[in-house]
């Protein structure tokens, strides 16, 4: 191609934050093939790479073997996911160092609430996504396929280099969906952790445990997007089941990995009282009093303009009801900047160590892992 | 064809029609196809297949010549005219934009063939519709060279093109199960020639008309998984893009494929030497998939049924809800030529 970036020129444009979701008027770089195929289309498309975790089958048909989809997948043909490509028996992810959106967010927005307060991530996302939420707000890449958003070519070592330039002490994998681009997520990973740049995983969790755990050694937390404590739910309005997220939890905190789940409430679909409660039990039950639950309020967008916004008092109502079976740290999240639902408190003296109005943080009482005032151990990753 | 879809003809076309039925079961027989005795009086839908054994090659190559031929015949046959311009006429006149939907995604070797669309090209510009109002199109550029067809963009000449690397595609259109944005190519054209490749699918079981459209949505991977049995295929033809534009199907069987498709697996192709033309999507790809079932059979293949992939949604495309055509066989006037 003619226009291209050179690599101060593009970790520029990169820090500057400004590679949104639209990328159409940035001048893009040409990748180096490597010695696969070529499978690129020159515009979209910079690298291929042969995919990790399938299998494969007769008459150049492959088993994915990185989610519970499992798609068989003929040559020719796409998983379910729409970014990992058979061809001639051989499955290659399209996304590797293909991404289409780029942003410095801080690391409330994703929302974590006991990591690193007030640092920023440096944020990326490909296209594609292994479940179909009929509510997704990113639809437009989670939804497409590579060759129809607008991708940079960003090579790992690139990413990590431009989160050290902007002074990001993470690199988050976010928007759409990490899982569909793995390879991509776990190269960066390695590169970021040897040069002192955390990962953080912003997920639906919808992986295998194999993939899981190999993750698990290389990243630093993981937000998992619980839908809905229904298995109904997940069939209907997301095109997934239950069980497998439920695993990806409890393995998450079997490897130690910082968690925190967010469970955005659906007006009618997910939003009663005996839902929350069940989704709170077996939280306490499974992963303990210590993970934060964030509630999140729903907006009518994609496939679903036909509901209302979900009314703050539903909200509120699953707060209390977490917190009330046991729950120590349940947050709201899309309401009034300065909501207290917002805030953490000590469990044991009840004062408010942060104090956030929406992503900015007010104060922060928690030194040292432990609450300024009493000296309880406040779970999270700290420093 | 009456707005409803149901084909309705003249007593002197009925009775031309009556004769072509037993003709049409003599060509299934040398096809080795077993269909059923149609009633001339059950017909409702049509399907034509034109077929010469020299229409390819011994260096396989098409040619040109004799596919054209083979195309405005079975074309006249199934207008019931005797002449060319009269047959596409029937479907088409002379303001039409023009969209040719071909099916590359397999490569050259199990495409649509570029001397079928050259065909339809001619026949098109027969009646007056200028080059410059046919567009040859699919999903991506690469698909379409690698098929061997030529990106023209510019204004002059028939245009050959994708969606994703110019137009893109519609905002959100949902229908029953789906959820898909279209090609903005089908907003630009009063009307369609949707050139499908007679294959086997290893996950919709065929994919012969009414899942080329999948080629149409920026999404058709949502809808692989199976497809054979749900009614994903079907919605996609439902919406006003697609339904509203008048459809001529010319189906391209000079090579088929029986097994291991979409991909192009030279152990389960032969060469079919055949075009199926029709108006009915249902009725075409219902003929199709029973002439792909014979090919296995013959070939020592499960059926699709025992593989699991029986391509169920030709039947959902063709209910109460959908109404796209005519799946029942007796039903089907079927022609050779």
């Amino acid at each position: 191609m003619n226009n291209k970036l050179s690599r101060r020129e593009f970790i520029e444009c990169a820090a500057c934050g400004v590679m949104a979701l639209s990328l159409g008027t940035l001048p893009l770089k040409s990748a180096q093939a490597d010695s696969l195929p070529d499978l690129t289309d020159g515009k979209h498309i910079f690298v291929t790479k042969e995919a990790m975790y399938y299998e494969k089958l007769h008459e150049n048909e492959i088993r994915c073997k990185l989610c519970p989809k499992e798609c068989v997948v003929g040559d020719k043909e796409r998983g379910w996911c729409g970014v990992r490509d058979n061809r001639q028996g051989i499955y290659y992810t399209m996304v590797h160092s293909n991404p289409c959106a780029m942003h410095i967010d801080p690391i409330e927005k994703k929302p974590f609430y006991h990591f690193l307060p007030a640092s920023l991530a440096f944020s990326i996302s490909t296209a594609g996504c292994n479940l179909n939420c009929k509510y997704c707000q990113n639809w437009q890449i989670s939804q497409y396929r590579p060759e129809q958003t607008d991708n940079v070519y960003a090579p790992p070592e690139l990413v990590v280099e431009a989160a050290q330039k902007r002074k990001c002490q993470s690199i988050a994998y976010t928007y759409a969906e990490p899982i569909v681009f793995y390879e991509y997520m776990l190269d960066t990973a390695r590169i970021g952790r040897k040069a002192g740049v955390k990962s953080v995983v912003i997920s639906a969790g919808y992986i295998y445990t194999d993939p899981l755990k190999e993750l698990c050694e290389t990243v630093d937390a993981v937000k998992i997007d619980l839908k809905a404590f229904s298995d109904k739910f997940y069939r209907e309005i997301c095109k997934g089941t239950l069980k497998p997220v439920l695993d990806t939890l409890k393995t998450l905190k079997q490897m130690n990995i910082w968690h925190e789940i967010v469970d955005l409430v659906v007006p009618t679909l997910n939003d009663t009282e005996e839902e929350f409660k069940e989704l709170a039990k077996w939280t306490v039950d499974n992963l303990g009093p210590d993970v934060p639950l964030h509630f999140s309020r729903f907006h009518p967008t994609y496939q679903l303009k036909n509901l209302p916004y979900t009314p703050l008092k539903t909200l509120e109502t699953a707060r209390q009801i977490s917190m009330d079976v046991g729950l120590n740290y349940v947050y709201i999240g899309n309401v009034n900047p300065d909501h207290e639902g917002n805030n953490t408190y000590c469990p044991k003296c009840h004062k408010m160590l942060i104090e956030r109005y929406g992503y900015i943080i007010r104060k922060n009482d928690v030194a040292n892992g432990r609450c300024k005032y009493c000296g309880n151990e406040i779970p999270g990753v700290w420093e | 064809m009456s707005s409803s879809g149901k084909y309705k003809e003249s007593r002197r076309e009925f009775l031309k029609k009556t004769a072509s039925v037993g003709l049409g079961l003599y060509g299934m027989m040398q096809l080795g196809i077993d269909f059923p005795n149609v009633d001339a009086a059950d017909v409702e839908s049509k399907v034509v297949i034109a077929q010469d054994d020299k229409v390819i090659d011994k260096q396989n190559t098409v040619v040109e010549s004799i596919v054209q031929k083979l195309l405005d015949n079975a074309l006249m046959n199934l207008a019931g005219v005797k002449n060319r311009k009269a047959a596409w006429s029937r479907y088409f006149n002379k303001k039409d934009v023009v969209g040719i939907k071909v099916n590359t995604l397999a490569g050259r070797h199990m495409t649509s063939h570029v001397q079928l669309v050259k065909a339809i090209i001619n026949s098109l510009k027969s009646i007056s519709i200028p080059e410059e109002n046919i567009i040859i199109w699919d999903k991506a550029d690469n698909d379409l060279t690698g098929a061997g067809y030529e990106i023209n963009i510019s204004r002059k000449g028939v245009k050959c093109l994708s969606t994703e690397s110019t137009v893109g595609y519609t905002d959100l259109i949902m229908y029953g199960s789906i959820a898909s944005c279209y090609s903005r190519i089908l907003s630009n054209c009063t009307a369609l020639v949707n050139v499908p490749v007679l294959k086997h699918h290893s996950m919709a079981g065929v994919t012969i008309s009414l899942k080329n459209w999948l080629g149409a949505v920026h999404n058709p991977n949502k809808y692989h998984f199976d497809a054979a049995a749900d009614p994903y295929i079907a919605d996609i033809n439902m919406p006003d893009i697609l339904r509203k534009r008048r459809q001529l199907i010319v189906c391209d069987a000079l090579v088929a494929q029986c097994n291991g498709g979409p991909g192009f697996n030279p152990n389960y192709t032969w060469n079919c030497n055949s075009l199926l033309v029709a108006t009915d999507p249902v009725a075409l790809d219902s003929v199709g998939t029973r002439m792909i079932e014979v090919k296995r059979k013959e070939m020592k293949l499960s059926s699709l049924k025992d593989a699991g992939i029986e391509p169920k949604y030709i039947a959902i495309a063709a209910d109460k809800e959908h109404r796209l055509g005519m799946n029942d066989l007796k039903k089907i006037q079927l022609v050779k030529v």
